[in-house]
């Protein structure tokens, strides 16, 4: 019987361990790069037209380490036939989070064709 | 013999010569993560193009509801740096995008630096009553277009000497639109990069 109990208790403290566990957001739009492993999340990710034509991309990056998390995202527009819209405006641009922290990401598009993206982020680079 | 010992030390020194140099490669211009340079490298260039289009587009200055687009001539963007570089290759991202975007056209009629005019406009019209040209082909008076708007502005380096000795570098990209008509400043952006290297590092 206290044999059973015990199965019973640690089966509920692993099922609680599991349930407390928290998980990245997915979004089939961003791609967090292998190299920041968990290290940051992608969190929030919206996108609207505030006071302009062109759609602007607003998105929460939590780091969840204890030091500063150095990055570089780049946000490549597509049209709404998914075609890609080549600009200067998807080169990589850097962006720091200090340890804890969740910093914005705002990009807005090159053209008011631009209706999806895709947001790619990534380890900076050469800091 | 004398004349073998100095062919193959010749020969020697060559080889140890091509095996210091640095082999030729191309850049990976959409993912280069090589080294940063403490001067203006492209890299900076279209992060600050980026950074100031992107504010310019977000504004909504651009958006208009009559299907116009505005006309914009290229002003003076001064090169504020002991660095020789030409600021078109700034400006160039600038009136590509907008010009993608469909609400802006670019001016060749009148621009503040030479490249960025057409003399051929001039020229073209030079052969008014030239018998050698047909002169229903001519372009005929009061056809260009005045520009609305002018984009100006400046790159500043500041170096600053840091408490160990190194230095402090600091870009600052200026960019600003005016309205012709009013004179009035219609969008700014102001945008820094900031680099820190040994003392001895020249930026030029």
């Amino acid at each position: 019987m206290k044999k059973r109990m015990l199965y019973l208790l640690s089966a509920l403290a692993v099922c609680a361990g599991c349930v407390s566990y928290r998980t990245p957001p997915e979004d089939r739009r961003v791609t967090v790069s292998p190299d920041l492993g968990a290290s940051v999340w992608v969190t929030d990710v919206r996108l609207a037209k505030a006071q302009s034509q062109h759609c602007t991309l607003q998105a929460n990056v939590a780091n969840n380490t204890g030091g500063v998390v150095r990055m570089e995202y780049k946000v490549v527009w597509l049209d709404s036939d998914g075609a890609e819209i080549p600009s200067v405006v998807s080169t990589w641009q850097p962006m720091s989070a200090a340890a804890r922290n969740v910093v914005g990401l705002t990009a807005t598009a090159p053209s008011p064709e631009a209706v999806d993206f895709r947001l790619y982020v990534q380890e900076a680079k050469g800091y | 013999m004398n004349r073998t010992v100095p062919a193959i030390a010749a020969a020697a020194i060559a080889v140890v010569l091509a095996g210091c140099t640095t082999p030729t490669t191309r850049i990976d211009m959409y993912n280069d993560h090589g080294p940063q340079v403490a001067g203006l490298d492209y890299r900076d260039l279209q992060e600050a193009a980026s950074a100031t289009l992107q504010s310019l587009f977000a504004s909504g200055r651009l958006d208009r509801t009559d299907g116009q687009a505005y006309v914009l001539t290229v002003g003076r963007v001064a090169n504020d740096t002991p660095q020789h570089f030409d600021t078109d290759t700034l400006t160039s991202y600038i009136t590509e995008e907008l010009m993608n975007s469909g609400k802006v056209m670019v001016t060749s009629a009148m621009a503040a630096s030479e490249s960025n005019r057409d003399e051929m406009i001039q020229a073209a019209r030079s052969v008014r009553g030239d018998a050698e040209f047909n002169q229903a082909t001519v372009a005929k008076t009061g056809q260009l277009v005045a520009p609305t708007h002018s984009l100006y502005g400046k790159i500043v380096q500041r170096e600053v000497r840091m408490d160990n000795g190194d230095k402090q570098i600091e870009y600052y990209f200026q960019l600003r639109i005016t309205e012709i008509a009013t004179g009035l400043q219609w969008w700014q952006k102001q945008y820094v990069i900031g680099k820190r290297a040994d003392a001895k590092t020249p930026t030029w």
